[in-house]
């Protein structure tokens, strides 16, 4: 406590010093805890937008994705097919389940062009399944799937940008040189709402049978289904593991994702990138610490006398190394937490500025950064204290 | 109290052995106003600081009250200084940016004196030297004569046998100079040793007893 006290007082004789060597401390700190506070912000985003599926969906993708590895979408070393979509439609336990094919084409419309419009061919349920509602029109009909009608369905970004101001129902888009009509247009999805990058307000859907004609072929990229109420979506997965593997012969070179393993790996790949921006930025915590050892060899020395005087009136070479040491991580720990207020005032300009990111500064960070600021007090802060403890009474006493 | 028996303290210089003190033999009894003389380099203050604890013999025995210093530990030396000595010094020696209160406080500190007991203790020191209302200022607020008296509560603060003062009015007037002897007097008078370190014969005649310091050799002078 007293070492406490008189820490702070000599931190406080040298306010402008003192300041200097905190600021490596402070953007240390506060970069790595805006970082993070970003990449929480994004996790609970995408988590809030998964959940925005509904907890009974499942996914069924071709290639093995290993849980909780990179999320790499379609490695196609295997194909899904029709057949696979009538094996798991045929499953007791699922409701509704729809082929989703993927164009890689852009969409055009009214002379204009939209290059993230994201094109895809489901089919009449599948609105419901992707938990989707529409803003105007009507969703595609069993009719129209089972027909290849050409019709299309926008979502609230190619509508926009396609036909800026006017409706985009009843208008004609071009996708592969063929023309679509529109026939609905989806409700906008919460600014929040991003799956892995595909973005649900970005999607031009049109009937899957139709894609499998433009395409030439039957490919499905993903196979989306939807769980009865009442059944276990992870036991769910199992069967769909164990029927789909007949139709494969046997190998399991596909992968079923339920919405708690789409949140476990998008949360992973967010913590990689993550972890390694912030340890980017941790580099500065270590020029910070070297700042602080700096200023405390500078502080030993100009001290000299001080020491001698105290190790005179009965301090022991212990009593001096903690003293020093508790001023080296008090003037870290007073850093810290300047450095968290920087990201606390950055992690909320930023909010108010940018529509993607909503940093979130959880309570770990908060912890995080008073930990890092005790280690780099402790790490650098011990040199100059041993050497202070190993002064010599008599000579420190001459010293002038 | 104090026993010294054939003390050295020795320097490797480049030809040999350089000593600072030779074979040093001196007993004080409590209580008792002691100075030691001798003229500047003559290795008064080593004996001092060997005396104090803050430094220690190249060879011989040092006992204080009993217990061999010499063979003491950091720690108990630090202890040994903290409680049963007390030091004033020449330069005064109290911290600048700390006030008087925290100064004389300092002792009690160390030896790990309950916070609530400090206060009283300390109020009381500076009543005893007659700085009670100037506890809250900083030493560079203070006369010459106020600082030493500062170090001289700090150096009573812990209720010592012994007060080593060194040189303690060399940075004072004649007239505050005699002020702190007389504070110094009236210590010895409440049983407490006082060893004084000088060069001036006019306030070694203050002590009861003189011991001469030439080149590291002690003689006993007499009155």
């Amino acid at each position: 406590m007293a070492n406490l006290r008189m820490a702070f007082s000599s931190i406080a004789i040298n306010k402008g010093r003192s300041f200097l060597t905190m600021l490596g401390i402070i953007i240390g700190v506060g970069s790595v805890i805006l970082i993070l506070a970003i990449a929480e912000g994004a996790k609970r985003d995408v988590a809030k937008s998964i959940e925005g599926l509904g907890s009974n969906i499942v996914f069924v993708l071709p290639g093995k994705v290993q849980p909780g590895r990179f999320f790499s979408p379609g490695t196609l070393s295997s194909v899904l097919t029709a057949k696979d979509v009538s094996t798991i439609k045929g499953l007791a336990a699922v409701k509704d389940v729809s082929p989703l094919v993927i164009i890689s084409n852009v969409a055009a419309g009214d002379g204009r062009t939209d290059s993230t419009a994201l094109n895809i061919g489901v089919s009449d349920v599948t609105l419901g399944i992707l938990n989707l509602k529409m803003e105007r029109g009507r969703f595609l009909s069993k009719s129209e799937v089972d027909k290849s009608a050409p019709v299309a369905i926008v979502g609230a970004g190619p509508s926009s940008v396609l036909f800026p101001g006017g409706d985009a129902v009843g208008k004609t888009i071009i996708i592969k040189e063929k023309p679509f009509k529109v026939v609905g247009v989806l409700q906008k999805a919460p600014p929040t709402s991003s799956l892995g990058g595909a973005n649900f307000d970005t999607m031009v859907m049109i009937p899957f049978t139709t894609a499998n004609g433009l395409l030439g072929s039957t490919t499905i990229a993903r196979i989306a289904a939807t769980v009865r109420s009442g059944r276990n979506p992870e036991d769910v997965k199992e069967e769909i593991v164990k029927e789909v593997k007949k139709n494969h012969g046997g190998v399991e070179d596909f992968s079923v994702l339920t919405q708690r393993d789409i949140l476990n790996t998008a949360s992973r790949v967010i913590d990689a990138f993550t972890a390694m921006i912030a340890s980017i930025a941790a580099i500065s915590l270590v020029v910070g610490g070297i700042g602080i050892m700096n200023m405390m060899l500078v502080s030993v020395t100009e001290r000299t006398r001080e020491i001698g005087i105290r190790k005179a009136v009965g301090a022991t070479s212990g009593n001096i190394l903690f003293q020093f040491l508790s001023e080296a991580i008090a003037l870290s720990f007073i850093g810290a937490i300047i450095g968290l207020g920087v990201a606390f005032a950055g992690s909320r300009l930023i909010g108010r500025v940018s529509d993607n990111l909503h940093p979130y500064i959880s309570s770990q960070s908060i912890g995080l950064a008073l930990a890092m600021a005790f280690f780099v007090g402790v790490v650098f802060g011990i040199i100059p204290a041993i050497r202070a403890a190993r002064k010599n009474p008599i000579e420190a006493l001459r010293y002038e | 109290m104090i026993e010294l028996k054939d003390v050295s303290k020795a320097y490797d210089s480049g030809n040999g052995k350089t000593y600072v003190l030779k074979n040093v033999n001196l007993s004080v009894e409590t209580p008792i106003i002691i100075a030691i003389m001798g003229p500047s380099g003559s290795g008064k203050t080593t004996l001092l600081n060997i005396i104090g604890g803050l430094d220690r013999p190249t060879s011989g025995s040092y006992l204080f009250a009993g217990e061999a210093v010499e063979k003491k530990r950091e720690r108990e030396l630090a202890k040994l200084r903290g409680g049963r000595i007390g030091f004033v010094f020449q330069m005064f020696n109290l911290i600048p940016r700390l006030t008087v209160f925290r100064n004389a406080e300092l002792p009690m500190v160390y030896a790990g004196v309950p916070a609530s007991e400090r206060y009283e203790r300390v109020m009381a020191a500076l009543r005893a030297v007659g700085l009670e209302e100037k506890a809250d200022r900083t030493p560079d607020k203070l006369s010459g004569g106020e600082v030493q008296r500062v170090a001289i509560a700090r150096a009573l603060i812990n209720d010592p046998d012994v007060i080593l003062a060194d040189e303690p009015t060399g940075n004072l007037d004649s007239k505050t100079g005699k002020d702190i002897l007389n504070v110094l007097a009236s210590l010895n008078r409440s049983g407490r040793t006082i060893i004084l370190v000088t060069h001036n014969a006019q306030i070694a005649a203050f002590a009861k007893r003189q011991v001469r310091i030439f080149d590291g050799v002690v003689q006993e002078a007499s009155r």
